[in-house]
């Protein structure tokens, strides 16, 4: 089989396997349609990753793919292209896909219609890491919102009902301008494909210009809200924090990222992009340390963990903008870009333990507020576990997600960090890796244990398939951490074709990032305490929750779009 | 002072929205003549449609038109499922199980008699219609998504008439239809993969007198897609049908 | 001319004041679908600005409107009408979990809950 052919897998094969869980939904017993549900999974989930593991060796020699879907031979095809990208995105989905699948089948949503829509949302990601056509993205992007806000709303609480909604008018809105941004680019360029629709705009000037900058910000703004950096993150406490555990891993891991880096696609053709790079570096920076901080003041486990999405997002969202402001052309640019693409792995891997693992123990325990929820350890035990295995999952992903070794968030935080160097937005970062160490600290409350010895009644139910989801992505984040060095290489070499040749992270010691983290654990830790002992956490917490407000929510999305429109038509200097 | 807040809040927003969609909306560069030149030359050798935009949306585009079946598939299910568990809170009704409460109909009294004998008569009618627009989607305005609103339409003419005994309002057989047409759908994209012609290509080979049959295929499945499930999700919102 | 596109700019932000501003949730639903349809209008007006026939062809069709914006528009208003219909089904779920279609009244009896 060709690579031609053995690329599109991961879009069609789940598209296969939802049809075929479909077709015995109807025709055949329950029984039948579960069995089905797992041989689905197979053919959506294994078969992709073998056919892209046949890929690594194309994808490292830089063999890239542009082929226009049905071999039509004209740009009024759709256009899709395969790179090093796509390939690094489509693995991100597929290696946190999986485990949560396989946890969902104890714990996530008993629907019939579950693994249909999950897998539908799987050969979405994989179609919008492909694309490189505009209005092909549009479509696959609403699909992946109509899958997010039906598995949000498949919780059945009253809240992740009205978190649905919320997202659901929010995203349709931007979705609307993007369809205007689209608009006014095909105008300009009379093609929907990237590449002519870029061509065409870099020899433009005067009021053609400015239509053509002003459809680009309201395309990367609508793109941007589904990454959700501050001010644009309104929706996702409420969708992430109440949806059901399965669905809340893929969100926080794969949903959020996807969008932002098929963007790249787009941006990377177009010139003067330098000072929209600039903007989402300080948005990103704001972000990081905004996040943490509101994160620091929930007591409910779920809420902590959404808003500490949004801050750890941001750390991905400063590496790309410091990207795109170097150029991506340039080696510094590539390497950001690469270093932007790795934090987003670990942060997957870490995030969707994190939230599979807090939300089995808060069911063992029955609560999800902090100041009740404790002795996770004994009452999963009595569920049934033997070994562990919650517990040391969740301390593996908090090591990553603190920065800590030898955990890939170690290297990748601090690779991130340091490149960032020079810029505003450093500082930014740095004081809010103290702040996530004490935001999990104060999370990890509920595995202590309980103060008084009462015994829980809880049935024992089995945890085969839980265990082995915890357990392969425990183990990616130590392999993560061990192979790092192999891994960047790897990723900068496979994204290498987008920017320069060969970037290596030169001048790096490890030594004084090992003395930094020091630093930054100690004052945490002692922040922690303070804020434990004396009565200062009960002020600064919050007392009600906060839903966001529709007034909000545009608010934040008008004002992303002024300071990108402000930037990009008055450019000061620049190009 | 909240109430104020609101106000700027709103007003910041629509300012900056309306500045900034008002110049992409009022450009004056002129409309693209490219793609209607070339679709003028090449469409219908190259998918056998004299509808040129059937041409675009199942020849050209056609992952556009997968993507869109999809959104459907996921909204109807999603609104099936949440509309679902309304039902269970009111128990004393026979075995429909998707109701809305309120609107409980143990028999059809609400409705006339006037309604039900025009509907069931005007339903048959609405469907030849409906099959009609469908298949001619290559050749007139129509296509796969229109002619399969409008069957679902029919269908429902069929629920609620009650002159009419047929299995078509039955939800089980328009779920199996459904479910059918979809896998027929997915199988028709993917064969492009395996004749040569790339994912969502033309497997017969273009140029023949044969390549429209491809465009008339997908029509069909995805009337038939479209409709079944839009009817499912009307039958189970009206509550079913008297004896099911 | 210019009038048509100023009134379909107007329709949009009728559709997008409704979405931001309107208490009923139903309305934000209306909102919605009015800003979709003043989109749609505009590609489809833009769109036949090239031509004067339908885009079928046939014997004496020479200067056929653009077909492209309508074959993407096809697409967007069945997109709109299933995001619609999800809006509505989760609307009457949040009116029947908290008996009121106000958003602001949803927000307080959904917060104090549990």
């Amino acid at each position: 089989m060709s690579i031609e052919s053995l690329f599109l897998s991961p879009v069609y094969l789940p598209m296969l396997g939802a049809a075929l869980i479909l077709v015995t939904k109807h025709f055949f017993t329950d029984r039948q349609r579960r069995a089905v549900e797992y041989l689905s999974a197979l053919i959506a989930f294994i078969i992709p990753l073998i056919a892209f593991i046949f890929l690594i060796k194309p994808v490292l020699e830089h063999h890239q793919v542009h082929m226009i879907l049905g071999t039509w031979e004209t740009t009024l095809g759709i256009h899709y292209h395969f790179d090093g990208l796509s390939f690094l995105l489509i693995m991100i989905n597929l290696l946190v896909s999986i485990p949560v699948w396989l946890y969902s089948r104890k714990t996530g949503p008993h629907q019939e219609t579950f693994t249909i829509i999950f897998l539908i949302q799987s050969a979405s990601i994989a179609a919008t890491s492909l694309t490189a056509d505009l209005f092909n993205l549009f479509v696959c992007l609403e699909v992946m919102g109509v899958t997010s806000y039906v598995l949000v709303a498949s919780s059945e609480k009253n809240k992740a009902i009205l978190s649905s909604f919320t997202y659901l008018i929010f995203s349709a809105t931007a979705m609307v301008f993007f369809l205007i941004g689209t608009f006014g680019l095909y105008r300009i360029s009379g093609s929907l494909a990237y590449d002519t629709i870029a061509q065409a705009k870099n020899l433009l000037s005067g009021s053609d210009l400015l239509v053509a900058r002003l459809s680009l910000v309201l395309i990367v703004v609508s793109v941007l809200l589904r990454t959700a950096v501050i001010p644009l993150s309104g929706w996702l406490v409420g969708a992430h924090s109440n949806a059901p555990h399965a669905v809340s891993a893929l969100l926080s891991g794969v949903l959020i990222k996807i969008p932002l880096f098929a963007l790249v696609r787009l941006l990377l053709l177009v010139t003067g992009t330098e000072l929209l790079g600039s903007i989402l570096a300080w948005a990103g920076g704001i972000s990081t340390l905004l996040g943490i901080l509101l994160a620091l003041r929930e007591h409910h486990t779920k809420r902590l963990l959404a808003y500490s999405s949004v801050s750890q997002i941001g750390y991905v969202v400063t590496a790309y903008g410091l990207a795109l402001a170097s150029g991506l052309e340039t080696e510094e640019g590539a390497l950001l870009l690469a270093l932007a693409l790795l934090y987003a792995f670990s942060h997957a891997l870490a995030k969707a333990t994190l939230f599979m693992t807090v939300g089995r123990a808060c069911d063992a325990v029955g609560s999800k507020d902090l100041h009740v929820a404790r002795g996770a350890l004994s009452a999963l035990r009595a569920q049934g576990e033997r070994f562990p295995i919650t517990g040391i999952a969740y301390l593996v992903a908090f090591l990553s997600i603190s920065a800590l070794p030898p955990t890939i968030g170690f290297w990748g935080k601090n690779s991130l960090v340091y490149l960032s160097k020079g810029h505003g937005a450093n500082y930014l970062l740095s004081i809010t890796s103290v702040f996530t160490i004490v935001a999990y600290l104060k999370l990890s409350g509920i595995f202590l244990p309980r103060k008084n010895q009462e015994t829980q009644h809880v049935e024992p139910s089995s945890t085969a398939l839980t265990s082995l989801s915890l357990i392969f992505l425990t183990l990616l984040l130590l392999a993560g951490g061990f192979w790092y060095t192999d891994l960047q290489t790897f990723v900068v070499q496979v994204l290498s074709p987008l920017g320069a040749t060969n970037a290596t992270l030169t001048s790096y010691s490890a030594l004084q990032d090992l003395l930094k983290t020091g630093l930054t654990t100690t004052i945490a830790l002692l922040l922690f305490f303070i804020g434990s002992k004396t009565r200062l956490e009960r002020y600064f917490e919050a007392r009600r929750e906060s839903t966001a407000s529709f007034p909000n929510l545009f608010f934040g999305f008008a004002l992303m779009v002024a300071v990108m429109a402000w930037w990009l038509l008055f450019p000061g200097g620049a190009l | 002072m909240k109430r104020t807040l609101f106000i700027i809040k709103i007003t910041f927003t629509l300012l900056v929205l309306a500045l900034a969609i008002l110049p992409v909306i009022l450009s004056s560069h002129p409309w693209p003549e490219a793609s209607r030149d070339y679709l003028y030359e090449h469409a219908l050798t190259d998918t056998g449609a004299v509808n040129t935009v059937s041409s675009i949306y199942l020849g050209y585009r056609a992952m556009d038109t997968l993507g869109e079946t999809l959104v459907l598939l996921v909204s109807i299910t999603g609104t099936m499922g949440i509309l679902i568990n309304l039902g269970r809170e009111s128990e004393e009704e026979e075995a429909v199980s998707f109701s809305l409460a309120p609107e409980k109909r143990p028999t059809n009294a609400q409705r006339t008699h006037l309604l039900e004998v025009v509907s069931s008569k005007l339903g048959p009618v609405v469907l030849l219609f409906g099959f009609y627009v469908m298949l001619y989607g290559h050749i007139s305005p129509g296509g796969g998504f229109q002619g399969g609103v409008i069957v679902a339409s029919a269908i429902v003419f069929l629920a609620l008439g009650t002159e009419t005994q047929t299995k078509l309002t039955n939800t089980n057989v328009l779920g199996r239809i459904e479910a059918l047409s979809f896998l027929v759908l997915i199988i028709a994209a993917t064969s492009g993969v395996f004749f040569e012609s790339g994912f969502f290509g033309n497997p017969i080979k273009s140029g023949s007198s044969l390549s429209a049959n491809f465009i008339i295929l997908l029509n069909i499945i995805i009337g038939l897609k479209v409709g079944t499930s839009i009817a499912v999700m009307c039958i189970a919102m009206m509550g079913g049908r008297r004896g099911h | 001319m210019v009038i048509e596109r100023i009134l379909i700019f107007l329709l949009a932000l009728i559709g997008f004041t409704a979405i931001v501003g309107a208490k009923n949730i139903i309305k934000k639903v209306f909102g919605l679908n009015i800003l979709n349809a003043a989109v749609v209008l505009l590609y489809i007006l833009e769109g036949s600005r090239i031509g004067d026939q339908a885009p079928i062809l046939g014997e004496g069709i020479t200067n056929m409107v653009d077909p492209v914006p309508q074959a993407l528009m096809l697409t967007a208003i069945v997109i709109g009408v299933c995001v619609t219909a999800l809006a509505l089904a989760l609307a009457v779920r949040l009116y029947k979990a908290t008996g009121s279609l106000e958003i602001d009244t949803i927000s307080e009896r959904l917060r104090s809950e549990h």
